[in-house]
């Protein structure tokens, strides 16, 4: 009894916000009727990212994706002409505040309780690319099959900053372009992770970030662990960004006694399309911590930094990772 | 030589009219029984997929809903083999296959095998008594209790009967004085001897007996089989190659798969994942290879691979940090690496220049300074600091100090890494070194007079206390350090020469 009291304790609020902030979003592009019953769900929340949705999409139905859902936040730059007349694509549209969302967290549970329920979720912002074990010749199917098999309801994975060999603004990106072959570079060192106690999660912070922009105050640098892919049950609620899930065991990389596959989530921030966002984002406020790790960006590009050094490490495939120790297979063969 | 297929199958009709195709292509016949459960129209789909020669091969079972570990399955190829005996067709073998598998030798090295062995039956045949087979969970209670229900379904109630019945000492036994075998479930047997053992399923007290055993499909055939057959004519052995893991799943085959296939001593693999169309398109190529290489005779299953990767990987690779995963958090990445190092344990005022100058001129030996330094980090050795820890930001390393010095270990893999800590520090890493096996401390104590930065004169005893402490705690903790005296701040000619000594020992038994 006290534990079904203390579940609705922590799962009612959680679902009753998702629901308050859900009323936000217009339904602007529907194609949920073409969701099927095994699909594997995209959820996104944007503002401007047109750009980079070509190769997103390519990249993500290529594994497996079956239906992208989309919340764009205020967008001006043309996203549904983006994206036509895709039947794999749902868009909601709000000029609500991102951060009065919990940085859209609210938005995404909304859409994850609705539409998400006994599928697997795989949430991402459109500037990230997971690689997991074998993601060259197992789709996410194959994956998600995997995981559902052995009892694992979550994937674990590691954000790694992508970076180029020349200042951030001389990184140029054009839509449709694989943004891998503009940024190849990626911290193989230099991570610190902690096991935090309230809800489990293990917290990693490291990287290009940490020793690029908050060399000065690491404690502050942002958080690289993300639990993106979820086989999602009515009550699961993400609680900070995709950093954190409720109920607390899907936290959980690995089983009790033996590793799971986890992943790696290649992020591709440092690109010439920076700037622009950033003082966009200084601007607006809408950003945890008052748009603070924007800041830091803006006075980065201002310095024209360098994020190589001799030390860094360049992207090959998902065995690379797994040799460097940043992710593991576990048993799956 | 002519074939007989019984395929059993319940989903992805796509793959399973490619292994259809992929069978009928030599002249040989193919039954399929389709899942009841599954509502699609497999015989209507076949109209579309098939031409008119493929589709007269081509028969359906009766259909029958198929339910893991029950007496379904049994029927359910059973009712195969009836529509073969239906058919009016001659062949020499039947030969049971799943959806999911998929022949990895050409049909004909199989029929030239098969031709080799001379009628022999190839059927896993393993008598409880004597040898096991089920790796882990029920042998003989799979026949000795009554199951009525399915351990998938009911796995609690399912164990409780078990339970009960062994504690009312249930035994029951084989009716027709048949005596227990156990097999895998896919076989294939000779035309005559499917036809005994269809004839002889069809007698009442055999399937209600078979009924209520668990799991009858690994049980049923084989029991029949060496009944009807003298031992010397069954092959205990599988022409499929499968394979269970540790947590008794089998084993999926996914496009990166092909070598491994390629090694198997056998005919047909299962299970090949729905989405290995890759994979299926590669052993489409050996299959129609004009000559192929001679026909595995042992028919034997190659894991070296498998049992590589499962001894490694799932406990994470040895010297790499784990993510997600961590004993002991004080340590940090320093739990994971297997480099070995020395440092040099010292109070606040001990002049080192002349001893790193001593070690750092011996051949792959590095020996910086301070790198736990308050206010920066002192590499030391000229031209080399860690690009993602420069000098003048000690914040990034004092954030876990253990993953710094992990980092600036794996940086330089070829040389034997040394550091210089000066004690009292306040901060972990002078416990650390006393207990991470891979640092061997060598600690360097004042023999006289001893005064802090600020001038404040401390006496001797006082920093012989603070690194006696450690020095006495490192002992305890079984580690070997070397101990040397420093006069007036500095280690004398033939303290320097212990030490230099010391590390190249130190060094021969580093190995990177």
């Amino acid at each position: 009894m006290r534990k079904i009291l203390r579940f609705l304790k922590k799962a009612l609020p959680l679902q009753l916000k998702a629901r308050r902030h859900g009323r936000d979003l217009a339904l602007v592009k529907d194609c949920t009727a073409h969701i099927n019953g095994k699909d594997i769900l995209a959820f996104i929340v944007l503002r401007n990212e047109a750009v980079r949705l070509p190769y997103f999409f390519d990249y993500y139905r290529h594994l497996g994706v079956g239906h992208f859902l989309i919340i764009d936040n205020g967008s001006d730059d043309g996203l549904l002409e983006v994206i036509g007349a895709a039947a794999d694509c749902s868009v909601w549209h709000t000029q609500a505040s991102y951060k009065a969302a919990k940085f859209g967290v609210h938005w995404l549970n909304f859409l994850l309780r609705k539409y998400g329920t006994g599928h697997w979720c795989l949430t991402v912002d459109p500037d990230e690319f997971l690689v997991y074990p074998y993601s060259d010749s197992r789709n996410l199917r194959e994956l998600t099959h995997y995981l559902e098999q052995e009892g694992k309801p979550s994937l674990f994975t590691l954000m790694l900053d992508m970076y180029s060999d020349t200042a951030i603004e001389q990184a140029t990106y054009q839509a449709g372009q694989d943004p891998l072959a503009i940024c190849p570079w990626f911290d193989g060192t230099g991570y610190y992770q902690d096991k935090r106690p309230h809800y489990g999660e293990w917290w990693i912070r490291g990287g290009v970030r940490r020793r690029a922009f908050f060399a000065d105050q690491p404690e502050h640098s942002p958080a690289l662990n993300k639990t993106v892919l979820v086989h999602w049950r009515w009550y699961y609620a993400y609680i900070a960004s995709t950093h954190i899930v409720w109920p607390n065991r899907l936290n959980n990389p690995h089983f009790a006694d033996t590793l799971a596959p986890t992943g790696c989530l290649l992020h591709f921030k440092y690109l010439s399309l920076l700037r622009e966002k950033a003082e966009e984002e200084v601007h607006r406020q809408e950003h945890y911590a008052g748009s603070f790790e924007y800041q830091r960006y803006l006075a980065g590009l201002d310095a024209q930094a360098y994020l190589w050094t001799s030390a860094s490490v360049r992207f090959q495939d998902w065995r690379q990772c797994v040799d460097l120790g940043l992710m593991t297979t576990g048993r799956w063969f | 030589m002519k074939l007989a297929f019984i395929i059993l199958a319940h989903d992805d009709s796509d793959n399973l009219f490619r292994l259809i195709r992929r069978l009928l292509a030599d002249g040989d016949l193919v039954v399929v029984h389709w899942d009841k459960k599954n509502p699609f129209d497999l015989a209507a789909a076949a109209y579309s997929q098939l031409d008119g020669p493929q589709r007269s091969r081509l028969r359906f079972a009766r259909r029958h809903a198929v339910e893991w570990g029950g007496w379904s399955m049994v029927e359910a190829t059973l009712a195969g083999l009836a529509e073969l005996a239906a058919s009016a067709e001659t062949f020499d073998y039947v030969i049971l296959l799943s959806g999911a598998d998929y022949p990895i030798k050409p049909l004909r090295v199989l029929k030239a095998f098969l031709r080799q062995g001379g009628g022999r039956e190839y059927i896993e045949c393993v008598n409880p008594e004597h040898e096991t087979w089920v790796v882990d969970g029920l042998v003989e209670e799979r026949y000795q209790h009554y199951h009525w229900l399915n351990w998938r379904k009911r796995p609690k109630l399912f164990s409780f009967m078990v339970t009960v019945q062994k504690k009312l000492g249930i035994r029951r036994r084989l009716p027709e004085g048949l005596s227990p075998r156990f097999g895998s479930q896919w076989w294939a047997l000779t035309g005559t001897t499917a036809q005994q053992v269809l004839e002889r399923s069809r007698r009442r007290a055999l399937r209600a007996f078979f009924k209520t055993t668990w799991v009858p499909d690994e049980l049923f055939f084989p029991t029949l089989v060496a009944a009807l057959v003298p031992a010397g004519r069954i092959v205990s052995n599988s022409l499929t190659f499968y394979h269970f893991s540790q947590q008794g799943r089998p084993l999926l085959l996914y496009n990166d798969h092909f070598d491994f296939l390629c090694q198997q001593e056998r005919f047909f693999a299962r299970k090949l994942s729905a989405h290995a169309t890759l994979l299926r398109d590669r052993l489409d190529q050996v299959l129609a290879d004009p000559e192929p290489a001679a026909p595995p005779v042992r028919l034997s299953k190659q894991l070296p691979a498998y049992e590589a990767f499962t001894a490694v990987q799932w406990r994470g690779l040895p010297g790499r940090r784990v993510i997600g995963r961590q004993h002991d958090a004080w340590y940090g990445d320093l739990e994971w690496n297997k480099r070995p190092y020395f440092v040099l344990v010292c109070d606040q005022q001990t002049r080192l220049e002349t001893a790193r100058q001593t070690l750092n001129a011996l051949p792959g030996v590095s020996c910086y300074g301070e790198l736990f330094h308050g206010s920066h980090i002192d590499y030391g050795v000229s031209g080399w600091a860690h690009p993602f820890y420069p000098a003048d930001k000690p914040a990034v390393r004092d954030m876990k100090r253990p993953n710094f010095l992990a980092d600036v270990l794996q940086a330089q893999p070829a040389q034997f890494i040394g550091f210089v800590l000066r004690l009292p520090c306040g901060h972990e890493m002078e416990k650390v070194i006393l207990f991470d096996p891979q640092a061997a401390p060598i600690f360097i104590l004042p023999a006289d007079g001893y005064q802090t930065p600020d001038g404040l004169a401390w006496d001797t005893a006082f920093a012989n206390m603070v690194l006696h402490d450690n020095l006495q705690e490192a002992r305890r903790a079984g580690k070997r350090c070397l101990l040397l005296t420093a006069h007036q701040h500095h280690l004398s000619d033939e303290g320097i020469s212990q030490l230099s000594s010391y590390v190249s020992r130190l060094k021969t038994g580093f190995t990177c």
